[in-house]
């Protein structure tokens, strides 16, 4: 229904000043009180997960159906923001995202080749080959699951889209491949409330053919594209911007009263109320964010913030690690002799993005390590198998890097298997192992101030953004989750000029050791790595 | 008296005032403000963001993939099958190779991480950053020309021989890399201009939780502005370059040492501005 209606001048009728005045008074109002819907079109989002490799060793197992062989998991969810959040309920909110195409990609060396992995027997990782390339045959599927949070078992999955991406015709072609491929005209709604799960199939990179290469999909890269409805911004969020607090920025919109039999001189007249609202559209109707977390002086129109999600891969060039094989596995800071009790950790710097509203933080912790004998050496499965003291510490901040160096905490959350205390869902893709643990990372608040707006309770909204001079006093911000200290608001320690956010994820055993003897089939770093989603609104972007 | 540009009807004095004319008006203002063109829309561009993380094994001879080699010769096919012939040798343009790298004397090469994807839609991208994080114990590189540096380098002279670009497959001939474009290159420029803080931060870094168990973070902050417009329908890729000399002499020419991909962590992200 359109916002603003007028009566039909019909004939016959007398025309009186109201019949004009009364509609462009409402749209001034409108202007002035930044509330113009505008029936904007849906706004964009994109997901990418970028995989640094896929090698043969996760395709090796390849024993009883297809849900039991071995595979690449990819899982995810896209919770609402927090306001369109029901946690008493678990009410399923108005607007779902829609998934509107797939790119699938990875980098072949510009060739109509395969690409070698580690496990070759006779060649090194990286190089080419002029093998079958139907070995390159990928399947990708799309499974959907109820999380068991609200009460899904951990073995259903419903399959809502595959395709068979043949592999001679898409990538063996001389002249023509279709790398990166494109799914496309999709319109998926994705559910927010389920758990969503990639499965990759590409058993044609294992042989256990010694007299054949083995082969790897480097940067396997799938970055999803869809829509959302368009939203209102947050406003008074902790580290929000003191001078606005994200509040619509408003200015009077003057227009002459028309009177009757009135000469037209474009000073109060007809001409000089359409003048108005024509220099409006000249000018173009104003929202969005800056840089520099600048709003507009005048804005006019409601909504202007999208739905955003940032996948970030961590420990996913690490390969699988179990408790077997994590002295030598290569993972940084340790000592390099067993037990191995000192922490290892992972890190990823990523500019900071500004006008983005932190409302969800999904932890996914990846247990996935099928058998492998002739690639990894692994003789059995792998999974969560015990070591009660084995510490998974996961943290998000902003950075400030330049002449203040600072971090300031936005969400944090720690757990031990008997400690598991914001979790999402686990499932077992094969029916018998855990693949999956999915957690919600607490955002921080102080004590008494969660609210139920998420998965499990979880602090308000927290701004990110880089400031200038006049955007860098900040609202007060919580210091940790409630869960893991809280802390009294107090200003941003990034003094609201953060450039950067900084996502870790450290893995410590200080009693067992990482390598402890008694678990050897733990899994540390599953098939493909761990995620960190951070979920939120992001602000269209407004140069200045 | 002022002229309206985005309203069909002009009233002024000596004119017909009619009300089939004012009603052309004000129909034209309430469907602007009903349904927003983007003509009339001052921003109505989304920013996303994709992540790139590759923290490298600390085992003596380290996995390399996603690093592959930018020059495709038959030195490096694989030996059951290899092929003879490639359709793309050089699959980069402009990478600035260093003199003493020479790929198809199997003297060094370059390595490349690429990532690809299929936009529908016409898009900006907006910028790429690149952080290499190193000078810690595990990740040691100093970004710094070693003892013995290359031909014409000086000693503790800031490395310049890696290269970051953006470039777009041809909508014609896509699979044939003479025919790309190159949007934006950086290359040969000084790492040091780069550098993260002026100084390093001992460790372990207690500044957030969990503290990181190395030091605070220091190394090399890349970001690279683009401003780039991406047509619909493209294939995008961005490939990040570093140089591998020949042996023995590599571990010595530089800070990425023998192994260039295994001196850092790198974290790398790609901002897009996506259209309403």
């Amino acid at each position: 229904m359109a916002q603003f209606t007028k009566k039909s001048f019909a004939r016959g009728v007398l025309l009186t000043t109201q019949h004009v005045q009364t509609p462009v008074d409402a749209v001034a109002t409108a202007l002035a009180s930044a509330s113009i819907d505008g029936n904007l079109p849906q706004a964009p989002w994109r997901m990418t997960l970028n995989l640094p490799f896929v090698d043969s060793s996760s395709q090796e197992y390849q024993v009883g159906t297809d849900q039991q062989k071995s595979c690449i998991l990819l899982p995810f969810v896209m919770p609402p923001p927090q306001e369109a959040f029901d946690s008493v309920s678990w009410q399923q909110p108005v607007n779902f995202p829609t998934l509107k195409s797939i790119s699938i990609s990875f980098d072949q060396r510009a060739e109509p080749y395969a690409v070698t992995d580690q496990y070759c027997a006779a060649s090194f990782e990286g190089y080419l080959t002029n093998t079958d390339m139907d070995r390159y045959t990928l399947t990708l599927e799309l499974l959907e699951r109820l999380p068991t949070i609200l009460g899904g078992t951990e073995t259903d999955f419903r399959s809502v889209y595959k395709i068979v991406i043949p592999g001679e015709e898409t990538y063996g072609n001389q002249f023509v491949r279709q790398n990166p491929y494109l799914i496309n005209e999709l319109n998926l709604p994705i559910n927010p409330l389920r758990t969503y799960v990639f499965r990759l199939t590409a058993h044609g990179l294992y042989s256990d053919n010694v007299s054949t290469e083995r082969l790897a999909l480097p940067s396997f890269t799938l970055s999803l594209a869809g829509t959302y409805p368009l939203m209102n911004r947050d406003t008074f969020t902790p580290n929000a911007p003191d001078k606005t607090d994200l509040l619509p920025q408003t200015a009077a919109v003057t227009i002459p009263t028309l009177v009757p039999n009135q000469l037209i001189d474009g000073t109060s007249d007809l001409q000089a109320m359409f003048s108005v609202f024509d220099q409006h559209l000249a000018d173009r109707l104003q929202s969005g964010i800056s840089d520099e977390s600048e709003l507009a002086v005048a804005e006019q129109l409601d909504m202007d913030a999208a739905y955003s999600i940032i996948a970030v891969p961590m420990w996913g060039s690490t390969g699988q690690v179990r408790c077997r094989n994590a002295t030598g596995a290569g993972l940084p800071y340790l000592s390099g002799v067993a037990p191995e009790t000192d922490p290892t950790c992972d890190r990823r710097v990523i500019p900071v993005p500004t006008g983005f509203t932190v409302h969800h933080i999904v932890v996914v912790q990846n247990l996935v390590s099928y058998p492998s004998p002739l690639t990894t050496t692994f003789a059995g499965f792998g999974g969560d198998v015990g070591g009660n003291n084995l510490y998974h510490k996961v943290g998000v901040s902003l950075l400030a890097i330049n002449d203040h160096y600072a971090n300031q905490q936005i969400g944090y959350l720690e757990w031990t298997r008997p400690t598991i205390a914001h979790q999402i869902d686990l499932f077992k893709m094969n029916g018998t192992e855990e693949s999956f643990r999915l957690h919600n990372m607490p955002l921080v608040a102080p004590a008494g101030t969660n609210n139920v707006s998420s998965y499990t309770l979880t602090g308000n909204p927290v701004y990110c953004g880089s400031g200038n001079s006049t955007t860098d006093t900040r609202n007060q911000i919580g210091q940790m989750p409630e869960v893991f200290g809280a802390g009294a608001l107090q200003s941003p320690s990034t003094n609201g000029i953060e450039n950067l956010l900084e996502i870790r994820w450290l893995i410590q055993d200080a009693v067992d050791g990482l390598s402890n003897a008694l678990t050897l089939d733990n899994v540390l770093v599953g098939t493909g790595g761990h995620w960190v989603y951070i979920i939120g609104k992001q602000i269209l972007h407004r140069r200045d | 008296m002022s002229s309206v540009r985005n309203l069909p009807e002009q009233f002024q004095q000596g004119c017909d005032i009619s009300a089939s004319r004012i009603e052309r008006n004000l129909d034209a203002l309430l469907e602007a403000v009903n349904t927003v063109q983007p003509r009339h829309q001052g921003t109505r561009l989304v920013e996303t963001r994709m992540v790139l993380g590759f923290q490298p094994s600390t085992v003596a001879v380290p996995q390399s993939l996603p690093w592959l080699r930018a020059y495709n010769y038959t030195g490096d096919a694989a030996n059951w099958e290899p092929p003879t012939t490639f359709d793309n040798p050089w699959r980069l343009k402009a990478t600035g190779i260093p003199e003493d790298i020479v790929p198809e004397l199997n003297s060094g090469n370059l390595l490349s991480w690429e990532v690809s994807w299929h936009t529908e839609k016409p898009t900006l991208v907006k910028d790429v950053t690149v952080v290499m994080a190193g000078y810690e114990a595990e990740y040691a590189n100093t970004f710094v020309y070693g003892a013995v540096p290359p031909t014409g380098k000086a000693i503790g002279g800031s490395v310049d021989d890696w290269c970051v670009q953006l470039f777009v497959d041809s909508p014609l001939d896509t699979d044939d890399r003479k025919a790309v474009t190159v949007e934006k290159v950086w290359t040969q420029r000084k790492m040091q201009a780069f550098t993260l803080q002026a100084t390093q931060i001992a460790g372990p870094d207690t500044t957030m939780q969990p503290p990181h168990p190395a030091a605070g973070l220091n190394g090399m902050l890349i970001r690279l502005p683009c401003f780039t417009f991406i047509p619909s329908g493209s294939r995008v890729r961005v490939a990040i370059t570093l140089p591998q000399y020949p042996m023995p002499g590599a571990p010595a020419a530089s800070g990425w040492g023998q192994y260039p991909w295994n001196s850092q962590v790198i974290s790398a992200s790609i901002a897009q501005l996506e259209s309403l």
